[in-house]
This record gives C-alpha cells, sequence and structure tokens, in this order.
C-alpha cells in the first residue's frame, strides 16, 4: 500500500525534472517574444524621429528604450514567474516537495505573475500613454478572461503560503525530533 | 513552544487569505459568467433577431442555430470558471484548516486540468470556431507570448494537485496505521 502510495510520488519527480528544463525554454521563448514584440514599436519611433548625436537624440533614445521596456515588463514579468517554477520543479525533481525553498519558490512564482497582470491591465497601457503623451490618465485594457487569471495566479499565491506555512512547522518538528 | 506558534501565526493568515480569495474567486466567476451571458448569449440573440426581420420564414429556430455556434467561443470563459469553481472548493478546505487532504488536493489537481483546457480552448478552439462562424474554414490561432507562461503555469498547478494527492494519500494511511 505504502509502494503504491508513493509511486505517484516518484513518478512526479521524474515528470519535475525534465518540467524544470521546459519551463526554463518557456522563459526564454517569452522573453524572446516580448523582445519581437516591444522592438518593432520602438524600432518605428526610432525610425520616425531620427536620434542625433546631442542631448535631444539621447533623450530620444532613453524615450524609445522606455517605451520598447514598458510593453515588454509584463512579459519580463512573466518569464520571472517561470524561472521562479524552474526552481521550484527542479526541487521537485530532487524529490524535496515540502521543503521551505520549494514553497516559498511557488509563492514568488505566483506574485510574478499577480504583478505580470497588474502591469498588463493598468501599468503598462498607462504609462505607454503617458510616455507617448496620448493622454494623461489612467488607462485599463481589461478583459474578464484576465480576471479569471487573477483568480488563478492569487490562488497558487495562497498555495504557496499554505505549503510555506506548512514546511516551516515540518522544519521545527524535525528540528525537536 | 514559541517557536510553534511564531510557525503556526503563518497557516493562521494563510487560512485568513484563504477565505479573502474564496471570495474574490466567486466575484470572478460572477463577472466572466455575466460576460458570458452578455456576449455570447444577449448580444449573439440581439443579432440573430436583428437578421429574423429579412427572413421572418426562417422563425424561431434561426434564433437558436445563432446561440449554438456561440459556445465554443464561450468555452474558454466557462473552462475559467470550472478552474475557479475548483479553486473554491480548495480554498474552503483550506480555510476550514483541512491543508492536505485528499479533497482539496483533487480540487488543486482539476483546477489545473480546467486552466490548461481553458487556454487550449482560448488559443485553438475559439479562434478555429470564429473561422467557421464567418465563413472563412481556416485553421487560425489566437495567440500570445504569455499564453505559453499560463499553460505552464496551469500544468504546475496539474502536477502540484497530483503531489498533494499523493502526500495526503501517505498521510492517510500513516494516520491509519498510527
Amino acid at each position: 500500500m505504502t509502494e503504491a502510495a508513493l509511486a505517484p510520488l516518484q513518478r512526479a519527480q521524474q515528470l519535475a525534472g525534465g518540467a524544470a528544463t521546459a519551463a526554463v525554454v518557456g522563459a526564454v521563448l517569452i522573453a524572446l517574444g516580448a523582445v519581437a514584440d516591444g522592438a518593432s514599436p520602438a524600432l518605428d519611433a526610432l525610425a520616425r524621429h531620427q536620434v542625433t548625436f546631442d542631448l535631444r537624440g539621447l533623450l530620444e533614445l532613453l524615450r524609445v528604450f522606455g517605451l520598447f521596456m514598458v510593453l515588454a515588463l509584463p512579459s519580463f514579468l512573466l518569464a520571472g514567474a517561470l524561472l521562479d517554477l524552474s526552481k521550484v520543479l527542479d526541487e521537485y525533481g530532487k524529490g524535496h516537495f515540502f521543503t521551505l525553498k520549494a514553497s516559498a519558490g511557488i509563492r514568488k512564482a505566483a506574485e510574478g505573475a499577480l504583478y505580470a497582470l497588474g502591469f498588463k491591465i493598468v501599468g503598462s497601457p498607462t504609462i505607454y500613454s503617458w510616455i507617448t503623451q496620448e493622454g494623461r490618465g489612467f488607462i485599463w485594457h481589461f478583459e474578464p478572461f484576465d480576471l479569471g487569471l487573477i483568480g488563478f495566479a492569487a490562488f497558487v499565491a495562497v498555495l504557496g503560503r499554505v505549503l510555506e506555512a506548512a514546511a516551516r512547522i515540518k522544519a521545527e518538528n524535525d528540528e525537536i525530533v | 513552544m514559541i517557536m510553534t506558534q511564531s510557525a503556526l501565526d503563518p497557516l493562521e493568515r494563510a487560512r485568513q487569505v484563504a477565505a479573502a480569495s474564496r471570495l474574490f474567486a466567486a466575484i470572478a466567476i460572477v463577472l466572466i459568467l455575466l460576460n458570458v451571458i452578455w456576449i455570447h448569449g444577449v448580444a449573439a440573440s440581439v443579432r440573430a433577431l436583428a437578421s429574423l426581420d429579412h427572413e421572418p420564414m426562417l422563425g424561431p429556430f434561426w434564433v437558436i442555430g445563432a446561440i449554438l455556434p456561440q459556445i465554443p467561443l464561450a468555452l474558454p470563459s466557462l473552462f475559467l470558471i470550472g478552474a475557479l469553481e475548483k479553486l473554491r472548493d480548495a480554498l474552503k478546505e483550506y480555510e476550514e484548516g483541512r491543508a492536505f487532504s485528499l479533497a482539496s488536493a483533487h480540487a488543486v489537481r482539476l483546477s489545473g486540468q480546467y486552466a490548461a483546457a481553458a487556454l487550449i480552448a482560448k488559443v485553438v478552439v475559439a479562434p478555429i470556431a470564429k473561422s467557421i462562424l464567418e465563413g472563412r474554414y481556416r485553421w487560425e490561432f489566437s495567440y500570445e507570448t504569455t499564453d505559453l507562461a499560463w499553460f505552464a503555469f496551469a500544468l504546475f498547478v496539474f502536477a502540484l494537485g497530483r503531489v498533494l494527492e499523493a502526500a495526503s494519500a501517505i498521510k492517510k494511511e500513516n494516520d491509519e496505521i498510527v
């Protein structure tokens, strides 16, 4: 019976090792995708306003780089969250399922995803409009699907907190024993 | 003893956060459902009724025929509602202090499954259904870079659910032995 109960855990351990690599590849792909998506508006802006070798040109260059960063930031944050997940999966691959490191990694990954959603919905559109001087107010690009993703990411953060607390209690018990 | 109290505090905080998150998940479900009803129910019916003026011979079946194809378009939202509903089940268990029960682990796994299905429906099913509805009959995909990350997240939650299921099975067995 114990063998039967342990088998899924061993399978999860084997899967986690491969999934950690997949998560890193995913993070790299997302970062590259963000660079590709963000570079074209930035390059357009560069083409429209010729960059000169003076203070004005430098400011223009900074503005274009700022635009690129604002557009790419949500994806970079998500890529960071995936890297956190890959660390968790790496721990799982070693068979350390309920360690403080793995549990904190889950919470951090979920919080990164929440920040990414925050920037995607309100941060990036607002800052973009401020930089391009199209508007000065707060701009929302909100879809109901995003609301579901916020709920999902918030839940993963809660799960991370619960596991973190459990790992603390387990560590304390181990110390006492 | 002081150490134990300090270790238990985060668990208590997590329970409080779980209660708040459960409420947020309920609000999210209602909002997504209202959006689905509005876009895929009311708006589709209004469009169908408007076209009924020009083709009165088709009768009310035309309205049903206009709403039924909306179902694949609504699938991503419906799956996401399923994921959030399962999350609520898991959060309820957490709120009641049963963090490592089989029921909560099962709900976590199902939530990951539904979320992965929602993303597949968003990227593949809904765009193809839309292309058929609009008469283009092409393989179309609606892919954003971030979808990959969310899909990985959903799969991770699914895998975590499996780990928790296995852990709770071991715990149950240990409890039985003791």
